[in-house]
């Protein structure tokens, strides 16, 4: 699948503008703060249905103006669609108004628009994934998830809101257990949900397991073999096939007296924990900052071919200033990657890297500058 | 100093701002339109408030929405006596009622369970369903409630705490809706028709 032509309007530095893709390799050059992570992070966009680097969505409309538009034509192997995502802001406190569309026609959930355009973005901040909280590992699976399986947002959704009324309940009856047959109810809900959430999780984990290990091994020339671990409420390793219903049952019994002591839900899908193992020692503990970027790079990888896996197609590959940062030997192999197998990618640079390919028939360079780009000559 | 509007017509674009998904702007709309007004339609128009405030009450047997005490459904007698559905607001009887299909009796529980909005089982009319299901002769109870999270969890609720009355609980179905086409339906309702399949 690729992304044909996009079109934004008032989006962050872009006034307006409509440009058209190559359907391999697109490089975006230019000097720092002209605009060349929005054009990745408004692809990305299309693929989850939110920005990536902001959880405030006025904040992404340019200076001055009420709304913004982004728009994509998007190729795969049978069809080709427009998606359309126009967020119109209401007031500075108000959350605004987020309009999705598929080939014109107005879509009322999101999990409806999500799959439509995939993509694997990675960027600096990717270090987190193995260094931060276990919310950025959570993020990791979620997001790759939805774009495959749009029923999983849904349920996401879904789980939030139930965890919102849980914790609500808890709080209100800190101090006084009368509300207990209600609480017995909301449980029946979350069990479900949780459930539901984990399993999917665990599903995926098992499919990624082996890719990432592969991936690691090419990086690294056979040295080095990374492994995953599932963490059920941060210490209990859990896998696909366990009986996880039994075992949430057995945790929420145990947490119950303490949740209700601090009126917050204790254990459950966030909450839980993805545990990086590199050759047996725990990789965010003893990795080093170079072991760190390779590992990113090998899931990364491996979600390429997950995606490829579950939905029949490569997705996009957005690679944020991921290049500069590489060393020789894996750039080479994150490019013959690239190359044989046509993903379509867009690269950030500060410098033209054209010449790292062998074969530049396929390869489009922009030139980024305050907000607009330019084809560069060959 | 600086002019505002007279005190009466101040005092007026307060009582329109004060109602639900009315802000200052549309209150003073409202209001300068109830000025060109005639003076009998004005009239008419606060009569109809004073009205309904003094005249609808609640039903004291169903919770439901009446001017008559019991209500016009609870004093049909041509309706089912054993059958009795479990409905969230008075809107969703009259959305019940337009159907035609439905031919027992009501109970309007003026709520839904929601720890956000601060509403448990003691704060709907559970108390007055439990006398209800002990005096009169229900068989069967329809669980109505919407098909969210909140409305599910109230359904829960109410099918756990009536279990032990030996009565029949049905809910009603989710699905498609009828005279849609498949392709616009949206997955999280088709999944779920499809979960809810009956035999033919």
């Amino acid at each position: 699948m690729y992304l044909e032509k996009i079109s934004l309007i008032n989006y962050r530095n872009y006034e307006s503008l409509s440009k058209n893709f190559s359907a391999q390799i697109n490089l975006l050059v230019g000097a720092n703060a002209q605009g060349k992570t929005n054009i990745l992070e408004a692809i990305y966009y299309l693929a989850i249905g939110k920005a990536y680097r902001s959880a405030r969505e006025n904040q992404l409309i340019k200076w001055g103006n009420q709304h913004f538009k982004i728009s994509g034509e998007i190729k795969n192997k049978i069809s080709r669609s427009n998606l359309e995502i126009i967020f119109q802001n209401e007031n500075q406190f108000n959350k605004g108004n987020k309009e999705i569309k598929i080939n014109g026609i107005k879509i009322r959930r999101m999990a409806d628009f999500l799959g439509n355009l995939t993509a694997v973005l990675f960027a600096p901040e990717d270090l987190n994934i193995v260094k931060g909280s276990p919310l950025e590992r959570r993020k990791l699976l979620d997001n790759d998830i939805s774009q495959v399986n749009p029923g999983y947002f849904s349920q996401l959704q879904k789980y939030q809101k139930i965890l919102n009324q849980r914790n609500h309940l808890l709080k209100r009856m800190i101090g006084r257990e009368k509300a207990l047959a209600e609480l017995e109810i909301w449980n029946m809900q979350f069990l479900n949900m949780c459930e539901k959430i984990i399993q999917k999780r665990l599903q995926v984990v098992e499919k990624l397991t082996p890719l990432t290990r592969l991936m690691q091994r090419k990086l690294t020339g056979g040295q080095e073999n990374l492994e995953f671990k599932y963490l059920f409420n941060r210490q209990q390793e859990i896998k696909n096939g366990y009986p996880i219903r039994d075992i949430l049952i057995t945790e929420m019994e145990k947490v119950q007296k303490e949740e209700l002591l601090r009126g917050i839900t204790l254990c459950g899908p966030h909450r839980d924990d993805l545990l990086f193992i590199l050759n047996g020692i725990n990789l965010k503990s003893y990795g080093s900052q170079g072991q760190h970027r390779t590992a990113v790079l090998a899931i990364k990888l491996a979600e390429l071919e997950f995606f490829k896996g579950e939905s029949g197609e490569y997705p996009l590959l957005l690679l944020d200033d991921v290049l500069s940062e590489l060393d020789q030997e894996r750039r080479a192999c994150l490019i013959k990657i690239i190359e044989d197998k046509l993903i379509q990618c867009f690269i950030t640079t500060t410098e033209d890297v054209q010449f790292l390919w062998k074969n530049k028939k396929n390869i489009a360079s922009f030139y980024v500058e305050k907000g607009s780009l330019s084809l560069l000559n060959r | 100093m600086m002019y505002q509007y007279a005190e009466s017509l101040t005092r007026l674009i307060e009582q329109f701002a004060r109602l639900p998904g009315i802000g200052p702007k549309t209150a003073q709309r409202l209001a300068f339109y109830v000025l060109k007004m005639e003076q009998q339609q004005v009239e008419a128009f606060a009569g109809a408030l004073v009205d309904v405030k003094k005249k609808i009450t609640t039903c004291p047997v169903c919770c439901n929405l009446t001017d008559v005490t019991p209500c016009r459904i609870c004093q049909d007698e041509q309706r089912a006596q054993t059958q009795l559905c479990i409905v969230e607001d008075a809107q969703d009887v009259i959305a019940i009622e337009k159907t035609r299909e439905y031919k027992g009796l009501y109970h309007v529980l003026q709520g839904r369970i929601s720890p956000m909005d601060g509403k448990g089982p003691e704060d709907l009319k559970i108390k007055e369903l439990l006398v209800r299901l002990q005096q009169e002769q229900i068989k069967e109870v329809v669980l109505a409630t919407n098909p969210n999270i909140e409305g599910e969890t109230t359904a829960l609720y109410l099918s756990k705490l009536m279990k032990p009355l030996g009565l029949k609980i049905t809910r009603i179905a989710h699905g498609v809706p009828v005279g849609g086409d498949l392709e616009y339906a949206d997955t999280a309702t088709l999944s779920r028709a499809i979960s809810g399949r009956r035999e033919i």
